[in-house]
């Protein structure tokens, strides 16, 4: 997101907007809704953006759906951190 | 007719939307699409200006590529078979105006070019009639030190055309570019007040190629600033004349 140059819009803007939803997740505000829209905008920074850059900003975000999508659920529906990583996590453990 | 001839005498065939077109070797799939009446939607091109591929608008499917190419920078070749409309693209296309939307503070309703604004009318074609994504409501400031213009960084797009207008036609290169990524302003000469930027010359070019109501006269009230764009072909053609 801060490596952006800002020419092209899905870069410029979309990195954003994937940072955004990434964060609303660790902290336990996200819905399957934001789950489903980070999908898209991978795909679509991925597919739109100019440079290199843009084309594999998405990348970590798309491999670790494709792997790990059961730990962004738990953050999602639990409100759990498996890894415990993010702030939320020991909390909703204990309870 | 064989390929060979044809590259010889650098007339290039090849298929956009299904149909047949001819094109010069060195034209752009927009410029030969226009030609052939084939509308390609477009945000930071404009006709007479160096053509950046910033918008990504303009992105279009060619058979034997895997990636999307920008049509306002990719030229012609022979066989092509270019699509410049399907159900993927235009998902991108709303996406792209949504990003647009949500960047800065676009409020129709209080903008100086109400019913005369370029992303106004493409999110009309293009049917987006919601945004998906929330808003970032970034907070930039208005700059009206200039006697006869205010640029309102709350409506830019980023799409450039300020920045190339004065630096290609007017020939003055006040407009440029701040800072990188989400934070990248236009900027007049040296991040300066525009009322104080030297190289201006109060042409008023800028203000008319703007797409949005970033840059506008004073004195326009909402839905006012009409943009005056036909300096621009004429001007391009006089000195293709004269060269």
């Amino acid at each position: 997101m801060t490596e952006s140059c800002g020419k092209c819009v899905p870069c410029r803007v979309g990195t954003v907007h994937m940072y955004n939803l990434l964060d609303r997740m660790t902290r336990g505000e996200a819905t399957m809704e934001d789950l489903e829209l980070l999908e898209e905008l991978c795909d679509m920074v991925k597919n739109t953006s100019l440079c290199g850059l843009g084309q594999t900003a998405p990348n970590p975000v798309i491999s670790t759906l494709r792997y790990f999508r059961k730990e962004y659920e738990a953050h999602i529906i639990e409100k759990r951190c498996p890894a415990g990583v993010c702030r939320m996590a020991r909390e909703e453990v204990l309870v | 007719m064989t390929t060979t001839s044809a590259s010889q005498v650098r007339v290039k065939t090849l298929k956009i939307d299904g149909k047949d077109v001819s094109a010069k070797g060195d034209q752009t799939i927009l410029e030969v699409a226009r030609e052939n009446g084939i509308e390609i939607p477009t945000l930071c091109h404009l006709s007479g200006l160096t053509p950046v591929g910033a918008c990504r608008m303009c992105l279009v499917e060619v058979k034997g590529v895997n990636k999307l190419l920008p049509a306002c920078v990719t030229r012609v070749h022979e066989n092509m078979e270019v699509v410049t409309d399907s159900e993927r693209l235009r998902k991108y296309r709303r996406m792209i105006l949504e990003f647009l939307f949500t960047e800065r503070n676009h409020v129709c309703a209080v903008c100086v070019t109400n019913g005369h604004c370029d992303l106004q009318a493409m999110a009309q074609r293009q049917g987006m009639t919601h945004v998906r994504v929330p808003y970032l409501y970034q907070k930039l400031k208005v700059d009206a030190s200039h006697p006869r213009f205010v640029a309102d960084h709350n409506r830019c797009i980023l799409c450039t055309r300020c920045v190339r207008v004065c630096d290609e036609i007017e020939g003055a290169h006040t407009w440029d570019l701040y800072h990188r990524g989400i934070q990248t302003r236009v900027i007049t000469d040296l991040n300066q007040p525009w009322g104080t930027a030297e190289s201006c010359t109060g042409c008023s070019k800028c203000v008319h190629v703007c797409p949005t109501g970033a840059l506008s006269e004073k004195g326009k009230s909402v839905a006012e600033m009409a943009k005056r764009r036909q300096f621009l072909p004429y001007l391009t053609m006089m000195r293709e004349e004269h060269e």
